[in-house]
Order: structure tokens, then sequence, then C-alpha cells
């Protein structure tokens, strides 16, 4: 008997899916950006083309590859698919980007993105069909035992792992800045995915659902939609707040949250999983914002506008009501109890998406705030000659070169040889690397590099079980 | 409504109530709670034939023979993730619950591993 796993990727050609991807990769507007930050052009969206060779597509991923080079590269294709979907605007001049517009809407890339889509949703999210199992015969009522027991198990906590751990930090600030950055790459577009699930003709569940969405835009008042509550979070933090400015930063398992609504929101036949995920999020939220918004409040000296967070606390507690009474049981009611399954699945697919992110989010604050113990490992093993002049790769690059932030697939030494360049681990300030000096990077760790010097040689070396030393 | 968390690879098989059940694996990752009795005379499922190729199930009584899907009907709801099976018993929560490992010969099918 073949497990899921096994018959999607024996339903995919090897060759001709990368080579797909490969194309749509290829596009311009994904290639080599100029900064970190991208203000003023929301079209701009590196994915590292040169990784795509490297990576086998046709392979669903594993629980275990969460933070692979793989799923990074398939998250950010697949959300800049998505996202072709939905309306960007620069905030700055439109006509300096309107070239990239049309060509990021255009019909070539959309279609080219369109064939690649559910290869990437295969590899993406196919480790769910083989994580999570339901079965049996469901009843409303058990159910309703279900999700409260679950529920309860999660919001029950008086503390959230990903706010201690940015709490503990040694410098929590920067540690808050990564965390809203990721929030970023979902709350300013929020309830995108949601939009999806509001047009057609399904009866009362529709109008409940609609309304469910309103309260995310505000009602049509531009002040208190929920992305703009957000965007004064993020000043008020001192940080950008235009769409995706950070979109180098975002983890792959940060996109996950994203791209999972819109991957079970697209597909109408997915609508009752997207019910289970809905819940999930809207019962989660009003425990998870409380604890964030008094998080945030600590470690910005009450400077930060924490009113998005707050809001949060407030309607989700109706929307966690209104999903389960006006939406999930109503359907339930309406298409059979056959459908119960769906819902279940939807609802744990996203818990664990959820759990995954929060402790993918928690390696890279420890890693990242930890970064000098990653320098100080990274001479002791040159000291034991652990580089040599024949060992891995070397890189020569020049002055303002920019190497878009990824992971690796195993730990590997970084050390600088010549010249000087600051290393990257999130949005906050550099660590900056000169002759001599390297770090640690392990395993699934998000970062990348500028050069500063006119030129610059590094060289990078695999060594599986360094960042463990 | 009673719920209870088993561990999937050693709470083989469980008394809620006055009722056996015992987890019957569907597929690698799958598992179905089962009642301990074959619909047709009561016969001990747990100790029925299985066709590994389909995984139909032969109770050992009088050979009334359940597919997949049948089973799946016959069953508890449940969830399984990351080794835990989480089930949903139509009884009152103070109903007592016995776990009793035991093996299993119905699972007895290379093709499940």
């Amino acid at each position: 008997m073949l497990n899921t796993s096994e018959i999607l990727s024996s339903r995919l050609p090897d060759p001709a899916s990368n080579d797909l991807i490969g194309r749509y990769a290829a596009c311009r507007l994904f290639g080599q950006p100029a900064d970190f930050l991208i203000r003023g052009n929301p079209y701009r969206r590196p994915v590292r083309p040169q990784d795509i060779e490297a990576v086998d597509f046709s392979r669903p991923l594993t629980r275990g590859d969460f933070a692979s080079t793989a799923a990074l590269t398939g998250q950010r294709l697949l959300t800049n698919i998505y996202e072709s979907e939905l309306l960007f605007l620069p905030n700055g001049e439109f006509r300096r980007v309107e070239r990239d517009f049309q060509e990021f809407y255009g019909d070539p890339l959309r279609s080219a993105g369109e064939r690649v889509r559910p290869l990437l949703e295969r590899q993406l999210f196919a480790f769910l069909e083989e994580e999570i199992d339901v079965s049996g015969r469901w009843s409303e009522a058990a159910m309703r035992s279900y999700f409260e027991r679950r529920l309860a198990g999660v919001t029950s906590a008086e503390s959230s792992a990903v706010c201690e751990a940015i709490e503990t930090a040694r410098e929590p600030r920067a540690a808050a800045e990564l965390f809203l950055t990721q929030l970023a790459s979902d709350f300013l577009s929020e309830a995108s995915a949601m939009a999806r699930n509001v047009l057609g003709n399904f009866g009362a569940v529709q109008s409940e659902l609609f309304k469910v969405l309103i309260d995310e835009y505000g009602y049509g008042v531009h002040e208190t939609k929920h992305s703009t509550l957000f965007e004064e979070t993020l000043k008020s933090c001192g940080l950008e707040s235009e769409p995706h400015a950070y979109w180098q930063f975002y983890l792959g398992t940060s996109l996950s949250l994203v791209t999972y609504f819109h991957y079970v929101s697209r597909n109408h036949a997915l609508f009752f999983r997207y019910l289970g995920a809905l819940l999930y999020t809207e019962a989660t939220l009003p425990w998870a914002n409380r604890l964030q918004s008094e998080m945030l409040g600590r470690v910005f000296d009450g400077a930060a506008d924490t009113r998005y967070f707050d809001e949060h606390v407030h309607i989700d507690v109706h929307h966690a009501r209104m999903a389960l009474e006006k939406i999930i049981v109503p359907t339930v009611q309406r298409c059979g109890e056959r459908v119960i399954g769906e819902i279940v699945r939807g609802f744990e697919e996203f818990a664990l998406l959820q759990e995954l992110a929060d402790a993918d989010l928690i390696a890279q604050i420890e890693w990242s705030d930890g970064r000098e113990h990653y320098v100080e490992l990274a001479a002791a093993l040159r000291a034991k000659g652990a580089a040599s002049r024949r060992a891995g790769a070397l890189f020569r690059e020049s002055k303002a070169e920019l190497s878009v932030p990824h992971v690796h697939d195993e730990d590997e030494l970084f050390l600088v040889e010549e010249g000087v360049l600051d290393f990257v681990t999130g949005p906050g300030a550099p660590r900056r690397l000169e002759a001599g000096e390297g770090i640690v990077i392990p395993q699934g760790r998000h970062h990348g590099s500028r050069i500063v010097s006119e030129h610059c040689s590094y060289r990078a070396v695999p060594l599986p079980g360094a960042a463990a030393c | 409504m009673l719920i209870v968390e088993m561990d999937s690879g050693s709470d083989t098989y469980l008394t809620v109530g006055e009722t056996p059940y015992f987890l019957l694996k569907a597929a690698r990752n799958r598992v179905l709670v089962c009642p301990d009795r074959c619909p047709h005379r009561g016969g001990p499922l747990h100790l029925g034939r299985r066709d590994c190729q389909t995984g139909a199930l032969t109770c050992p009584w009088h050979e009334a023979t359940y597919p997949l899907p049948a089973l799946a009907r016959l069953s508890v709801p449940a969830v399984t993730r990351g080794g835990t099976t989480t089930a949903v018993f139509d009884l009152p929560p103070d109903t007592p619950v016995y776990r009793r490992p035991r093996r299993i010969t119905a699972n007895d099918c290379r093709e499940l591993e």
C-alpha cells in the first residue's frame, strides 16, 4: 500500500518539474536585489534562482525539512504565485516601477506560475497528509468536544515560548524586531486569502464569513483596517511598514502560514479544511495576541503601538464563536457530518504549521541573539585547522555585492579570508566580519551578507555537527 | 463526550465503559480506533485475518470480511499526530477506561509498517 507522499511523488516527473520551476524563478523580478530592504517596489521578490538546481521539487518535504533550502525556496516561489492574484501598489512613485508592475501581473509570468503552483503545493504541503490522520465516524457533538479540548490545551498556557525567547534574549528589541518582521509577511495583507471564500453563493454561511472579513478590513474605514493598525505597530518600533520591505528576512515557516491559507482557499475543494484552519487561528489569536501585546509593551518600554494586538484580543473572541457556531456548525448541518473529517484536518494542519513556525522562529532568535558565541566557535575551529586552503568553496566578491538571505542544509563554517563584509541574521544591525574572522552557521539558520570593502574573499566549509561543538 | 489520548504504538487495546476497542493500523501512520466486536455476531476483530494488499479484515468467527472504508465507518472519531491518538467517545466524561496491551494479530502486515 502506497502512502500519500509516495503516491504524490510517483506522479511528479522530476526533471520536468524542476525545469518548469526554474523557468518561473528566472523572472527578472526574482533575481538579485541591490539592498536587503526593498522599498517602493512590492514586485521585487528575490528567490535566489541559483538555489533552484540544488532542490528536487518533485520530492515532498518531510516535517524535518521545515527549515531547509527546499522549503524556503518553495515557499518564496509559492508566495509570489499566490500574491500575483492580490493587488499591491508601491508607496513611492508608480512610474518608477511601472515596468515591474506590468511584468508581475502580466500573463506570461502568471501563466508560468500557474503551471508550477500544483507542483509546489505538493512539495510543501503533502507532508501534512503524512503527519496527521483523521479517522472514524464523526458527529457534530464529537467535533465540538474535540475542538474544546484542543483549544483549551493551547490557550490555557500562561506564557508563550516565542514571547519568552524574545524577553530572555540578550537583545530583546532585536529579537522583537525579528518577530515583527515575520508577522509582516502576513499582517500587511491580512485576510487576503479569506477574501477568496466570500464569492459565489453558499447560503447564510457566506454572509457570516463576510462579516469576519469586513472586521479584518475595518468596515471600510482605512484607519481601522487591521493591516493599517499593524503598519502603526511597525512604525512605532522603528521598522519599515511597506508590504514586503523585509521580504528577504521572512523564514520559510513564516511564509507557510500565509501560503497554507491561500492553498486551502484558492482550491475550493479544500474549503472544509479552510474552515478548520480558520477556527484554529481565530480561537488562539486572542490568547497569543494578549501575550504579544504585553511583551511588546515591556520590550519597547511602552513605545510600541499595540492596537493591532489589542484589537484581536477583543474581536477574535467573537470571531472564534462565529467560526464555530455561525460558520462551521451550519456548514456541517448543510453538507452533512461526512465533511467534519476535513474540518478537523484543516484545524490540525494549521496547528502543526504554527508549531513548526514557532520552533523555527525561536531557533532563529536564539542563534541571532547568540551570534558572538558562533563567532568564537569559528575562531576555535579555525585554530584547530578545520578550514584549510582547500576546504569548502572560496568566493571572491566586490563591494556592495549582496548574498540574499538563505539557509544551508548542514552546519557551515564561514570564514573571511580577505576584506570586510557585513553578516546579517535578521533585519537588525549586521555583525561586521573582518579578514581572519568567521562564524558557524547552524543548519537551517537564516543569514546573508554584503561586501563592505572593495574586494572580499570568504570561504564556506560544510562542517556537519560544528554548531553543537 | 469522553476524550481519550493513547500512545499509538503501545496502547493497542482498551476497554471504555463495557466496550473493548483496539487500534487497527490502516496504513503507515494511520490508525482506526475500532470496536473489538464484529457487527455480525460480536467476534473478536483484533484476532482477525488481514488482507495486506487491500487492508480488509476478516473476523475469525464466521469470516465476515470488512473492507477499510467499512472499518472506518465503524470506528470512533480520532486524530493521530506525532504518535498520539486522540479519540472521542460518545460517553460521559467520567466513563472508566482500562488499557491492556495485547497482540493485535489484525495488524500483522509488514505492508502497514
